[in-house]
C-alpha cells in the first residue's frame, strides 16, 4: 500500500478538523491515497471529544479573550489544549481494513508509529492503553480514532512543551485547583519532549516522520484541489459553526 | 426536573449524565457526556433515546438492559464505559 504524507502544516482549529474530514472523504472515494499528515493549530486551540459538553470542559469566554479557538472533534476522547509552540499533531487516514479489526489493536499499531518517532529522539516511550503513550508512567501524548463507512481516522498529539498555567486556565478546572500543588501534581502526570531532549520543535516533527514513513512505500504530497475547496466548505458549514461546537 | 451526576469509570473514562425529568420521575431527557469513545458516535443518540421514558426509580438493572440493547441494536463499541457505569451514574442523579 502506498501513502501520502504531508508535511507539517499550520493551521486554525477549524481548518485542521476540516482538513481531516476531507481527507477521509477523498480515501473513501478511492480519489486519494491513505494519508499520513501533520500539522500545528494556529491561534492555539482547545478541542474537545465528541461526547463532551463545551460549556463544562471550556472556559470559553477566556478563550475568547486570550484568542483561543474552541472546537468539536469527530473523534471521542477529552479536551486538549493544543498549544502552537508545546505540540505536533498528526493525523492518519486510511481504509479500515489496513490495520487490525479490533480498535486497541489498531491504537497500538499507530501508536507504535509515534513510539518509533520518538526512539528517535532517546525517548523510551511506550503505548497506556486506552489511548495514550506514556514515558516513565506520565503521558506525552493523547490518540483518538473515528471510524466511518469503512475509513478510519486517528489523531494524536505529541507533547513538545507544556503551558500548565494557560491549560489550567482555559481547560475548567476549578479555580481553587490551579494552585501550585495542582500544577504540581499535573507534572507529575504529564511530560513533555523538551524534558527529555533539547531540540527545537522541527526535530520532534522529523522524528515522528521518520517513525511513521519507516518500512512505508510513500510520496510527499499536499491536498487537492478538490480536497482544498471541500476542506474550506466542511471549516465554515460544520467546523467554525456554534451548532456544531456548542451541540453538547 | 433537573440534575446531573458524574463518575470516573474505574479503569476507564470520565461519564457526566445530566437529565430533566418529569414530575411522576420518568426522565425526559438524557444527555450522557464524557471523555470515553463509542463507534459508530451516533450511537450516542440511540443510547440517550433508550433510557427516555424510564423511572428514576427503576433499579440499575433496568437501565443496564435498555442501555445494552440500544448498544447491541446499533452494533456499537464502547471503549472506556460500559452500560453498567452509565446506569450507576444515572441512578445517582439527585434531581431538584
Amino acid at each position: 500500500m502506498k501513502w501520502r504524507v504531508m508535511e507539517l502544516g499550520v493551521n486554525d482549529a477549524f481548518t485542521n478538523m476540516a482538513i481531516d474530514e476531507a481527507i477521509c472523504d477523498s480515501v473513501r472515494d478511492g480519489s486519494a491515497m491513505p494519508t499520513i499528515r501533520f500539522y500545528r493549530w494556529k491561534p492555539s486551540a482547545v478541542s474537545i471529544g465528541c461526547f463532551q459538553g463545551m460549556m463544562e470542559e471550556v472556559n470559553v469566554d477566556l478563550c475568547k479573550k486570550l484568542g483561543i479557538d474552541v472546537i468539536r472533534r469527530r473523534t471521542g476522547g477529552g479536551a486538549v489544549y493544543h498549544d502552537y509552540n508545546g505540540e505536533v499533531t498528526y493525523s492518519v487516514i486510511a481504509p479500515l481494513d489496513a490495520f487490525p479489526k479490533g480498535i486497541r489493536e489498531s491504537y497500538m499499531v499507530i501508536c507504535g508509529w509515534v513510539i518509533n518517532g520518538l526512539s528517535r529522539l532517546g525517548i523510551n516511550a511506550y503505548f497506556a492503553p486506552i489511548n495514550d503513550i506514556a514515558v516513565d508512567g506520565k503521558k506525552i501524548s493523547g490518540n483518538a480514532q473515528t471510524r466511518r463507512d469503512g475509513i478510519l481516522l486517528q489523531h494524536g498529539t505529541v507533547l513538545y512543551d507544556l503551558d500548565l498555567k494557560t491549560m489550567f486556565s482555559v481547560l475548567n478546572v476549578s479555580k481553587e485547583k490551579i494552585s501550585d500543588k495542582m500544577i504540581k501534581s499535573a507534572e507529575e502526570r504529564v511530560t513533555k519532549v523538551r524534558s527529555f531532549a533539547d531540540v527545537p520543535i522541527d526535530a520532534l516533527y522529523n522524528a515522528l516522520l521518520d517513525g511513521f514513513v519507516e518500512g512505508k512505500e510513500y510520496t510527499k504530497e499536499g491536498l487537492s484541489a478538490k480536497e482544498r475547496s471541500s476542506a474550506e466548505a466542511l471549516a465554515q458549514s460544520v467546523y467554525r459553526s456554534d451548532e456544531w461546537n456548542f451541540s453538547r | 426536573m433537573e440534575g446531573s451526576a458524574k463518575q470516573k469509570v474505574p479503569g476507564g473514562k470520565l461519564v457526566y449524565v445530566r437529565l430533566s425529568v418529569l414530575p411522576d420521575r420518568r426522565i425526559a431527557k438524557a444527555v450522557i457526556l464524557g471523555d470515553f469513545f463509542i463507534y459508530p458516535e451516533n450511537a450516542i443518540a440511540d443510547i440517550e433515546r433508550s433510557i427516555a421514558g424510564i423511572s428514576l426509580d427503576e433499579g440499575e438493572g433496568v437501565f443496564v438492559k435498555a442501555i445494552a440493547k440500544s448498544v447491541t441494536d446499533d452494533d456499537a463499541e464502547l471503549i472506556g464505559v460500559t452500560p453498567e457505569a452509565i446506569a450507576k451514574v444515572i441512578k445517582s442523579v439527585v434531581v431538584t
